[in-house]
């Protein structure tokens, strides 16, 4: 009977093309899911620092300065002084409603909010580029209306951005864990396809064919494996990640909006897949040079 | 174009498979290879093919001493021999074609004159019907065009066969061996291991003799 014969169309010239591969659907499965890791954490790191980023832009022209209750009919006079510093251009304090609106969460909606006492909000918004002394400005708020705090958002920013710094970093570890385990998978697979090619290649070899011949179709094979197991593996990842600002948007619009990935950082994860190639093809072509290196 | 002084060979820990082998073949000479089963032939082959290094002795090959050529310059010397095995060594997965045409592709070969040299080549040797068969759906006889076709396609200097008519009658026996025979003619370099006495005795070709890996010395045109 007659084998069936399937159009090769990764390898055109199959002629050397090394025949039964025991291996040939693992490694592009095991590059699949080294790319589907390496692109979920490279997404959520990029999306992470892109969303702190916006952050940042956003708030650092604005600070907020709370009155405490008790010293709430000295609001006009803060009001007053604020305004009159340098590198300030607007100070309006929260209505009633807006405050009541964000406690809300909290403290639920009702009667009760109308009697509790609520601190007074004052946003402030600076003239672009201008630095404010938060701590001295402080002081002199303190003189007006005594308890009077500023916050400029800066240690809730500095802990964002340092969170996508450290998950930026973890992300960079795991590609390159990645990286490794792919090698390894290759070189372990080659070795295989060596193995069960034995006779091919010593026939290659006595009609002299050289190391570089017989490297080159393991490579080429490398490079087609790792391409293919790298798509499907951005696939996956594009498609899981997709679900997840599904869910994030339905949890909460804003977040789900910010936590969306720039054009240029899309781009880096589409170089994933011919990454694995390069590392496939290279690998490959390393492993089959030097156990070649060892026979006559 | 080969000479063997004093050629040694085993296998690893092993007796000693050929000893003290001591020859010469000039450029286009037609040599034939005898001996009982277990002599040594393949062995010594195998040493012209450059399978194997001498376990010691000295091996020359296109006037080049086997023991200093470098592992990277061995590809191209080989690219000279062409070898029919004992055992075929076809590739499976291959057709016949493909087969045949694997030399010339490591050869670097464009397409275009591989199918006419390979369709051109297996149809002479009576396989013009087989082109695009495995070797599993051929016969052993048919296998043994294939390999033969194989083995000079290039049109090499140095043609070694291993028992090549092994497997086929008497009449396919005979139009192989004028196919070698033409081959020498041309000018290649022909050795052929056989246990066949009567095609011995048809070609008056000179004969090394092996008997328990010791050459016997050359018996001319003899019958075995
Ligand atoms: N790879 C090997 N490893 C160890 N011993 C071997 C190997 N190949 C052959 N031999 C031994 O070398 C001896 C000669 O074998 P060889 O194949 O050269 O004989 P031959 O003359 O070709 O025999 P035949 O006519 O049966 O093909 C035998 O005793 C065999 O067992
Ligand atoms: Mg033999």
């Amino acid at each position: 009977m007659r084998a069936l014969r399937l159009p090769s169309l990764c390898l055109p010239r199959s002629e050397v093309a090394l025949g039964r591969d025991p291996s040939g659907r693992y490694l592009p499965s095991i590059v699949a899911a080294m790319i589907f890791l390496a692109a979920v954490a490279l997404a959520g790191a990029l999306a992470l620092s892109a969303a702190a980023a916006r952050w940042q832009d956003a708030l650092s022209g604005t600070m907020t300065v709370e009155i405490p209750p008790a010293a709430s009919d000295r609001t006009a006079a803060a009001l007053a002084l604020l305004r009159a510093t340098p590198g300030i251009a607007r100070a309006e304090a929260m209505s009633r409603e807006r405050i009541d609106a964000l406690l809300e969460p909290w403290l639920g909606k009702g009667e009760r909010l109308v009697h509790l006492p609520v601190p007074t909000l004052i946003d402030v918004t600076l003239t672009s580029g201008a630095r404010v002394d938060t701590a001295a400005l402080e002081v002199r708020l303190a003189g007006v209306a005594p308890g009077a705090a500023v916050d400029d958002h800066r240690r809730w920013l500095d802990g964002v951005i340092g969170l996508a710094r450290v998950t930026f970093g973890l992300a960079l570890a795991v590609v390159a864990i990645v990286g490794v385990v792919a090698a390894g998978a290759v070189i372990f697979v080659t070795r295989a396809k060596l193995a069960a090619n034995r006779e091919a290649i010593d026939l290659l070899h006595l009609m002299g064919a050289d190391d570089h011949y017989i490297a080159g179709h393991f490579a080429r094979q490398g490079l087609v494996q790792g391409i293919q197991g790298g798509i499907v593996g951005l696939l996956a990842a594009a498609a899981a990640l997709a679900a997840m600002a599904l869910v994030l948007r339905a949890v909460d619009p804003a977040l789900g909006a910010r936590a969306t990935l720039s054009l240029g950082q899309a781009a880096t994860l589409l170089l994933l897949p011919p990454l694995a190639g390069l590392i496939a093809m290279l690998t490959a072509r390393r492993t089959v040079l030097s156990a070649l290196a060892r026979v006559i | 174009m080969v000479r063997f002084q004093n050629v040694g060979l085993h296998y690893g820990e092993g007796r000693d498979v050929l000893s003290d082998i001591t020859f010469a073949l000039g450029p286009g000479t037609f040599h034939f290879l005898t001996g009982p089963s277990g002599a040594g032939k393949t062995s010594l082959l195998r040493l012209m093919y450059l399978a194997q290094r001498p376990s010691c002795g000295k091996v020359t090959m296109f006037e080049r001493d086997i023991a200093n050529v470098p592992r990277d310059e061995l590809p191209a010397l080989r690219r000279r021999i062409g070898v029919v095995f004992q055992d075929f060594r076809l590739l499976e997965h291959l057709t016949a074609f493909d087969n045949v045409a694997l030399p010339l592709r490591v050869a670097g070969v464009d397409e275009a004159r591989i199918k006419t040299h390979v369709e051109e080549l297996l149809t002479w040797v009576g396989l013009g019907g087989h082109l695009e068969d495995r070797p599993v759906t051929l016969s052993g006889g048919q296998q043994q065009r294939v390999a033969i076709a194989r083995a000079v396609i290039t049109r090499p200097r140095l043609l070694l066969a291993d028992e090549p008519t092994g497997n086929v009658d008497d009449e396919i026996a005979v139009r192989l061996l004028h196919l070698f025979d033409e081959l020498h003619k041309i000018g290649t370099t022909v050795v052929v291991a056989t246990h066949n006495p009567s095609i011995v005795a048809r070609f008056a070709y000179p004969t090394l003799h092996l008997e328990d890996g010791r050459l016997t010395g050359d018996r001319r045109g003899a019958a075995a």
